[in-house]
């Protein structure tokens, strides 16, 4: 019994001892002294950082009372400068009321002029941080400062963060774009045989105006159509929407998209909806000449005809897969040799192709590969397959007459 | 505190017989006077006044007496049974002045149950449990006839134990009645009774039930060593014997279980433990009592074993529920808010703008006010009952959140804890208890502090044995045939064996 | 001596798993040993065998001494006084083990998600814990293993099909192409010599219901714990990419944070750490359990009970007052220039050299007895 009590007394002066711990709870933030980070956009200026954060502002419960006919914004947006990307981040609480917290956010965009320095310098801190994720998208902001890129709502979403990640996420619906996370980035950027490529956002002017807008200011859009071109981790070029698709076929990250091409016979146009797409990718090495070849294989669906042929004969069909064929052809073999030509980046993983399938000989040729591949022949091909045509057979204007 | 230690102590230290009657009577014998034993008598229950001492005279004068305990006795039965037949027998029976033999008195009472006793302490006992004594002048024999009537409830459901599925019936105050529903069930020569009395002023009656041949000895060896323990004043419920004789009492979690329906007690004692029934209270206490037994049900074993299954998981995972969402959520909103998706962060922090507590504070506020108003909820009369869930829902719910004291996610949180509280009955005080303790080292040290506590108290579980029984098997140590009963109820057919933690012997259920 | 508590074989197979688990889920040190290339996977699985290879000498000694553990036998077969110091090696690697885990503890802890938590705060509570549990003795200790173990598993299995569709399995081509076999063997060796869960195994032997299936519980915890390594080392290379989880301090818990499925089930890697942390909970008490039995056989004390504050207490300073609570110290202990070396020579070496000299005192032996 005296052994039990003193053991209950020993156990009772450690818990106590514990009650200092209690008075601290160091790393505690209660909710409401957050600062919800949305989207960070990064530019420079001089030599200093300036980061712009968009912060999302609590949506107030339902039943409390607000001044009624007040148009509440809810997004907040800061700018802070500092000597590093760490230092302008902390040096926002200088004259926000709120530590910024970073987990949530959906976006980094990096402006021209800071992607053309190297984006290293910026990426450090992202991968160390316990806060920040790599699963955020980044994105190079094209033709104006990053900043600027925040302020523009042109989507159902009144979050500007929210909607720059739809429209990210909206690539799997028409390729011409690209979706890269930080983590993609840091993985093609490690390939020694990949170059990395990344999203372009740009700001657009709208074409119409909102119903109850002011008279005269003028409403934008963002726009991610397009990729940005690396070298190691420079930006060197930017690709075009159609471009860009050509290299998501390459990738093998087509999802879905449109391919217009001129129909067969008549005069006009046929649209065909990608379902599947798979492409092989391979390369021959003849001592320091490399010979690059693409295979594409693609299922569509045929959505559009606007020619006067009849689309119920299987020969017409596969004239329209052959033209389809040729119109991918095209597209891909424009962006390789664009590449080429004016980017010297293998941006689109031969590289990598080589190593596994010469891996000898991939020591050898590491170094002078964007040469190589700069200089490399391109052979495409590409095959269709027209699964179904929709619910009708023969086009709207193709009349017994 | 320290007088609290000092009787569990005495409890567990003394070796005491039952009942004992006060000491002057110890060694006195029946007289063969009738004054003599009125007098006695009366003086031992001290003249009080709801002792009858009726003397009546037979056919040629012979003079008898009984004494009852008025309100404890059937009248019926001494009218018609004893009063009656003595006096209308009295007259073929010869009378002696002096008796020797009683068995021509005997022939006279028309009861089913007569004892002799020759020392008064027995006669005195016996009125006690509401026999009626009767004494013949002339004869140092006195006889106990058993008439016990009173006033009982009637065998209704309990309360507490509602089933959709299944019988009824629940047990009442009365012990005698109680085993009788025990018997009903199992119809066996080897479920034996053992009765003994508890309680040195009170001399419960207690009685130890258990089928020979099934049960664990070990557990029944136990069982009885400890009950023998007890002593003490007063064993007014099972209750009281329960804290007697468990394992461990400083913790949280019940080592010996009970329950008011005697389906459930037959289910158990067939599974190899012993119950133990106490005199005025219709919970009979069933050992061993293993984790996994507060989250059965009687009623899984009548339906099928697909909703037995689905309800068994509802209730483990409301179990973790209750205990782990106020903690989770003070955690998550204070330390890990990157883990809450972002819509719903942004709304919750929209609700906590202009909170003054911090949300610990808001969360343990809270859940004192849902026990307040559970605690309340139990002791209303009826007619006020409805008043006070009204108060409870408009104040705590609409108003404070008005007011701007508590924010609505904290008082979802609260209500969803509150009902999955309620779904496993047995746990109750358990899950309080360690609501509260998680919720503070939550509000400490987030997810860690949580770790931390649901490793402590996991510990605390497994080292638990149950009358010799690990606590927490058939998880660990793994029994694979008990595991047909945990999470899932597998079907009747395949439960061929009875849980291998508890019987020992005869371990076939069928097949 | 106490009455000896019983320990059935699944679950001193499930703690010696969770030992083992634990340092890869937090560290994987295999990604930062050479060559530390996509071929790393083919490391793991030869690894297997090289542990079975260097745990024979230990293994062989505890099936000869089935009542002791290696510090009772090594007493026995060496004589008392270097028996003793032998016998203390052993203690203070698992004490060691033990300081290792406080402090990757903290490390772990206030990377991740708790930076500003001092690190005497975490270490206390898992003091407390722990402490707590191993009071209770080895049978609650199976029985919590029991209990969590399983649930760590899940965890693993479960953020590897979380995850299936990040992953890109032509990062392993080409096979065997960057490296060569030499280093491949290194890799494996060092790997192998991490499983110093041996010791624990050979120390649990008198505690075991069933010692004849001493081999059986060795190769089933063996053959599972390469088969969950290789399946981790493949999901992590498969979606972070060689280089990313070379730079990567905890490549499992970064990985776990990619997991994004169905834009709802995303930032989960608060679980990793609970399971983490949990695991961890479990390691510390049993080396701590085991040293303490050990200390308790060397200064032929009755119970082991004496000793376990004190040597959380010594541990505790020096995990707080040394230089060892650095971040970049921790991990180059782990690594492979340090730790394996060290591990190598206490599970293997030692125990061959005891086998050898029992080889030649084995008549002197039986006679003695």
């Amino acid at each position: 019994m005296n052994k039990t009590a003193v053991k209950r007394v020993i156990s009772l002066i450690l818990i106590i001892s514990f009650a200092p711990a209690a008075s601290g709870c160091w790393n505690r933030h209660e909710l409401n002294t957050l600062g919800i980070l949305g989207a960070l956009a990064v530019d420079m200026e001089g030599e200093k950082y300036k980061l712009t954060f968009e912060i999302i502002k609590p949506k107030p419960a339902a039943g409390s009372k607000k001044g009624g006919g007040e148009k509440d914004e809810p997004v907040k947006f800061i700018q802070s400068t500092g000597d590093s990307l760490l230092d302008a981040l902390r040096n926002a609480t200088l004259s926000f009321d709120r530590k910024i917290f970073m987990p949530h956010a959906k976006a980094y965009i990096f402006s021209e002029e800071v992607a053309r320095k190297g984006l290293l310098n910026y990426i450090d801190f992202l991968q160390r941080d316990h806060e920040t994720r790599r699963t955020t998208y980044i994105l190079i902001a094209k033709g104006s400062s990053a900043a600027e890129m925040l302020n523009a709502t042109g989507g159902i979403e009144d979050i500007p963060s929210n909607y720059i990640e739809r429209l990210i996420e909206g690539q799997k619906f028409n390729s011409k774009s690209l979706s890269i996370r930080l983590l993609d980035f840091l993985k093609y950027y490690y390939e020694r045989g990949k170059q990395p490529v990344i999203g372009i956002i740009q700001k657009k002017e709208k074409a119409i105006k909102e119903a109850g807008g002011e008279k005269g200011k003028t409403e934008y859009e963002l726009s991610v159509e397009g990729a940005a071109v690396f070298f190691e981790e420079k930006l060197v070029g930017f690709l075009n929407g159609m471009e860009t698709r050509g290299l998501n076929f390459i990738m093998g990250k087509m999802y879905s998209g449109i391919i217009v091409s001129p129909s067969p016979d008549g005069e006009g146009i046929n649209s065909v909806e990608i379902l599947t797409s798979g492409s092989k990718n391979d390369v021959e090495i003849k001592g320091k000449e490399a010979k690059l070849k693409v295979k594409i294989n693609i299922t569509g669906m045929l959505e559009e005809e606007l020619a006067k042929i009849g689309t119920k004969d299987p020969e017409v069909i596969e004239k329209i897969e052959k033209a389809n064929s040729q119109e991918v052809k095209n597209e891909i073999e424009g962006v390789i040799g664009k590449v080429q030509q004016e980017y010297k980046s293998d941006i689109f993983g031969f590289g990598e192709v080589v190593h596994r399938k010469y891996p000898g000989e991939w020591k050898k040729i590491q170094k002078d590969w964007n040469d190589i591949f700069s200089r490399a022949e391109v052979n495409v091909e590409v095959e269709t397959k027209i699964t179904r045509t929709g619910l009708t057979n023969d086009p709207v204007n193709k009349r017994e007459d | 505190m320290k007088e609290i230690i000092k009787k569990i102590v005495r409890a567990q230290k003394c070796n005491a017989s039952g009942g004992q009657s006060s000491k002057n009577t110890d060694d006195v014998k029946v007289s063969k006077k009738l004054a003599d034993n009125k007098t006695f008598l009366k003086n031992s229950f001290k003249n009080s006044t709801d002792i009858i001492y009726y003397e009546f005279e037979g056919y040629s004068g012979e003079k008898a007496l009984i004494v009852y305990i008025d309100g404890m006795v059937d009248k019926k039965t001494l009218n018609r049974d004893v009063i009656d037949p003595f006096i209308a027998g009295s007259k073929e029976v010869e009378f002696e002045e002096e008796f020797e033999d009683s068995e021509k008195l005997k022939s006279l009472i028309h009861v089913a149950n007569i004892q002799e006793a020759r020392m008064v302490s027995e006669v005195i006992d016996a009125i006690l449990c509401g026999d009626t004594a009767m004494f013949f002048e002339g004869t140092n024999t006195a006889f106990i006839i058993d008439s016990k009537g009173w006033e009982k409830r009637a065998v209704a459901e309990p309360d507490t134990e509602a089933v959709v599925r299944g019988p009824r019936e629940g047990y009442v105050e009365s012990i005698r009645v109680n085993t009788a529903l025990l018997r009903r069930k199992i119809k066996n020569v080897n479920l034996v009774f053992e009765s003994l009395k508890l309680g040195r002023q009170t001399k419960t009656d207690v009685a130890i039930a258990y089928i020979d041949g099934i049960v664990n000895r070990e557990v029944l060896g136990e069982v009885r060593k400890r009950i023998n323990a007890i002593d003490t004043d007063s064993i007014l419920e099972s209750g009281y014997i329960e804290q007697y004789i468990e394992d461990n009492h400083f913790s949280p979690l019940a080592t010996v279980g009970n329950t008011q329906k005697p389906d459930i007690v037959a289910a158990k004692i067939l599974e190899g433990r012993v119950a133990i029934f106490c005199d005025g209270t219709p919970h009979v206490l069933t050992v061993p009592n293993l984790f996994i037994e507060n989250i059965q049900s009687a009623e899984d074993y009548y339906v099928r074993p697909y909703i037995a299954s689905i309800l068994r998981i509802i209730r483990l995972v409301s179990f973790l529920i209750s205990v782990l969402v106020p903690a989770l959520y003070v955690a998550l909103s204070t330390y890990h808010q990157e883990m809450i998706p972002s819509v719903l962060l942004v709304t919750m922090a929209g609700a906590r703008e202009g909170i003054p507590l911090p949300a610990l504070a808001e969360a343990f506020l809270m859940i004192l006010m849902f026990e307040l108003l559970r605690e309340s909820g139990t002791r209303l009369p009826r007619p006020v009952g409805s008043a006070i869930s009204i108060v409870g829902a408009l104040v705590v719910g609409e108003a404070a959140v008005n007011a701007g004291l508590v924010s609505a996610p904290m008082v979802i949180v609260v209500a969803v804890t509150a009902v999955a509280s309620f779904i496993v009955p047995a746990l109750t005080e358990v899950m309080t208890f360690y609501r509260f303790i998680l919720l503070f080292l939550g509000g400490m040290l987030g997810l860690y502090g949580i770790t931390c506590g649901v490793f402590v108290m996991v510990t605390q579980a497994a080292s638990l044995h149950s009358f010799g029984v690990p606590y927490t098997s058939p998880m660990s140590p793994l029994n694979l045939e008990g595991m047909k009963d945990y999470g899932l109820r597998f079907p009747l057919w395949s439960m061929i064996k009875r849980p291998g933690s508890i019987a020992k012997e005869n371990k076939k259920r069928r097949g | 001596m106490e009455e000896v508590k019983k320990l059935s074989s699944l679950q001193i197979i499930l703690l010696i798993v969770s030992g083992r688990l634990i340092t890869v889920y937090a560290f994987m040190p295999i990604t930062n040993t050479p060559p530390a290339n996509q071929d790393m996977w083919i490391s793991e699985l030869l690894s297997g065998i090289y542990t079975i290879i260097i745990c024979i000498p230990i293994l062989f000694l505890s099936r000869r001494f089935p009542d002791m553990t290696p510090v009772e036998y090594s007493e026995k077969i060496l004589g008392k006084l270097l028996g003793k110091i032998v016998g203390l090696i052993f203690i203070s690697f698992l004490s060691f083990v033990g300081l290792f885990d406080l402090l990757s503890m903290s490390e772990f802890l206030g990377s991740t998600i708790m930076p500003e938590t001092p690190a005497y705060a975490t270490m206390l509570f898992m003091l407390a814990a722990c402490i707590y549990t191993i009071y209770k003795g080895i049978d609650v200790i199976g029985r919590i293993g029991e209990i969590f173990v399983p649930f760590i598993i899940f965890t693993i299995i479960f953020f590897i099909l979380l995850s299936v569709k990040d992953m890109d399995f032509k990062v392993f081509l080409p096979i065997l192409a960057d490296s060569d076999l030499s280093m491949i063997n290194y890799a494996a060796l060092s790997t192998a010599s991490r499983f110093y869960d041996i010791l624990i195994l050979c120390m649990a032997v008198p505690n075991l219901k069933n010692k004849g299936e001493l081999n059986k519980i060795f190769f089933i915890s063996v053959i599972v714990i390469t088969l969950l390594f290789c399946a981790i080392t493949v999901s992590v290379y498969a979606v972070l990419g060689v280089k990313q989880a070379e730079h990567a301090n905890y490549p499992f818990f970064t990985f776990t944070r990619q997991i994004n499925l169905f834009d709802f089930i995303q930032r989960i890697e608060s679980i990793n750490v609970i399971a983490w942390v949990a695991g961890t909970f479990v390691k510390y008490c049993i080396y701590i359990y085991f040293a303490t039995i050990g200390l308790a056989s060397i200064l032929k004390v009755k119970s082991n009970k004496y000793f376990i504050i004190p040597i959380s207490a010594v541990l505790l300073v020096i995990a707080l007052f040394t230089k060892l609570s650095k971040s970049v110290v921790i991990n180059n202990m782990l690594s492979y220039k340090f730790f394996p070396k060290l591990a190598f020579v206490i599970e293997s070496v030692i125990p061959l050299i005891l086998l050898v000299i029992y080889f030649f005192r084995r008549k002197s032996l039986t006679c003695a007895k």
